[in-house]
């Protein structure tokens, strides 16, 4: 999902006009000089991002949540030190990197938690002319997709999620999980494999 | 999208874009509103709080004030202490102020010659009560007579007298006894060479120092002597042969006899102040005095042998060196 249309998944978090067309870096350095409007818009473009980045990885809302708040704290904590040497995106997904294997190496022994009552999928409205028998095959491709999603090797399944969430490249993937980009792309071929593989049949 | 634009990747089939888009559709889930005003006020709050210590110590910023009282901790306590050197600093002067008049003796055994004195007194240290010197000359003869004849009848010169010439044998440009001077004429410490002198010593000057202070006015009338012409020498030569009979005795004089062929008023004084005082060894002759300048020089020990060398020419003012000789 991309920044702008997450910013506009969710009207709540409408960022001021003049902060819209700011590129994340200038708006980073904008928060660390005093601005929190620009914080506003920060977090808004990449809130769910990092929020089902991390979900996805820990399968576990609670954690998730306080995965997530500790990320952005750490990022509110940080703004005067932050200077621009790699897209934003690239900086925060390392904050969320190395927090999340912060709380695996906590839960080395037990490993992911994942819920034993999974979340539904939310409801997303489908349009008004689509047909009952298109709305349900969507559904059942969406619940597929996200369970196969689940049962990837979690390097893969990580590489993948920094791909579509963070929508990082593969040099950028490979900065945030300290690996080479050829082991980036080897991890991300395999997971779309795996998961163009179960899903054949659906699509 | 950076990873469908990545060349590298194998080419993107229908499937891996209906795979994304089926991802987007179905990956919907978002925090809590709770958690995003939470994390809004925390921006906010963040925003527009001060500084912390916490977060200073973090960032650093901490060095500064740190120098900071450092430096002030370390002024206090500089001043304190040189506050409470200070207010034990009298009391030790007014202890040890005894000390410098038990030493005239090693004063005057290590001064130079009384000579050396005259020829260049140092100007802040005339006794005050000294007369001007353009005046000094056309009251010498009649002074000087009276001082002597109260030298004559056994009076010895006021302290007072006594203290100018004390204080200006310490220019004295003998190395081995610089620091010893210096110590003394700086007052307040001690010498602890005074409580080292040996008995001997201690006899040899104590009739040294009488003769010295029998001989103080006297003294003072050669300082005055050195900016008068020669011609009125001979007066100031023989108060002082006279006072010199009163103190030391007529072999003295004799001694001085000896060496009366030197010609100026400066040299007459310093020969009968050597007689009078103890000397050392190589002060016997000037070709001695050379000789042991020579041994400073050789021994590179050339500050020594300028100083003795120095002083060798205040002693003997008209002495002619060896041909060839170079000074150091």
């Amino acid at each position: 999902m991309t920044s702008q249309s997450a910013a506009a998944a969710s009207p709540a978090y409408t960022p001021a006009a003049m902060h819209a067309q700011s590129p994340d870096e200038e708006l980073m350095l904008r928060f660390g000089a005093g601005d929190a409007a620009a914080f506003d818009t920060l977090y808004a473009r990449h809130r769910g991002g990092v929020f089902r980045y991390l979900l996805r990885q820990c399968g576990n809302r609670a954690q998730a949540e306080e995965l997530f708040q500790d990320i952005w704290m750490n990022l509110v904590q940080a703004r005067t030190r932050y200077r621009v040497q790699a897209k934003f995106a690239t900086y925060l997904y390392t904050l969320a990197h190395n927090r999340l294997m912060d709380h695996f190496r906590r839960q080395r022994a037990a490993g992911p938690v994942y819920d034993q009552q999974e979340d539904p999928l939310p409801e997303f409205p489908a349009p008004p002319t689509a047909e009952p028998e298109r709305v349900v095959q969507s559904r059942q491709q969406a619940e597929r997709l996200l369970g196969l999603v689940r049962e990837l090797p979690a390097a893969q399944r990580e590489t993948f999620l920094l791909s579509q969430e963070g929508e990082l490249s593969l040099e950028e993937i490979a900065q945030v999980t300290g690996c080479t980009r050829e082991t980036a792309k080897s991890r991300l071929r395999y997971a779309l494999a795996k998961l163009r593989e179960g899903m054949q049949e659906l699509l | 999208m950076s990873v469908r634009d990545d060349r590298e990747l194998e080419p993107p089939p229908s499937e891996v874009a209906e795979l994304e888009r089926l991802y987007r559709d179905a990956a919907r889930e978002e925090p809590r509103p709770a958690v995003d005003e939470a994390m809004r006020a925390a921006a906010r709050r963040a925003v527009h709080a001060r500084p912390s210590l916490a977060r200073a110590v973090v960032s650093g910023s901490w060095r500064v004030p740190l120098s900071i009282a450092a430096v002030l901790v370390l002024s206090v306590t500089l001043t304190l202490m040189l506050s409470d050197r200070g207010a034990h600093l009298p009391a030790t002067r007014e202890a040890a102020a005894p000390a410098p008049r038990a030493q005239p003796p090693q004063v005057d055994r290590t001064s130079p010659p009384r000579a050396e004195v005259a020829v260049n007194p140092p100007a802040p240290r005339m006794p005050p009560t000294e007369p001007t010197p353009a005046a000094a000359p056309r009251k010498l003869a009649g002074s000087n007579a009276r001082e002597v004849g109260q030298m004559s009848t056994g009076e010895a010169g006021p302290e007072r007298d006594v203290r100018p010439l004390q204080q200006a044998t310490t220019t004295a440009p003998r190395p081995s006894t610089a620091r010893t001077l210096s110590s003394e004429d700086s007052g307040p410490r001690p010498s602890a060479r005074a409580e080292q002198t040996p008995a001997s010593d201690l006899s040899r000057t104590t009739s040294v120092r009488e003769a010295a202070e029998a001989r103080t006015p006297t003294v003072k009338q050669e300082a005055e002597a050195n900016a008068t012409p020669g011609a009125q020498v001979e007066p100031l030569l023989q108060a002082e042969s006279r006072a010199d009979e009163s103190a030391g005795g007529p072999s003295q004089s004799k001694q001085r006899g000896a060496l009366a062929p030197r010609t100026s008023a400066t040299a007459a004084g310093a020969a009968a102040l050597s007689s009078a005082s103890p000397r050392v060894p190589w002060e016997a002759s000037a070709e001695a005095w050379l000789k042991h300048v020579d041994e400073l020089r050789g021994a590179g020990r050339l500050v020594e042998a300028r100083e003795s060398f120095a002083a060798f020419r205040l002693r003997y003012p008209e002495y002619r060196l060896p041909a060839g000789y170079v000074t150091p």
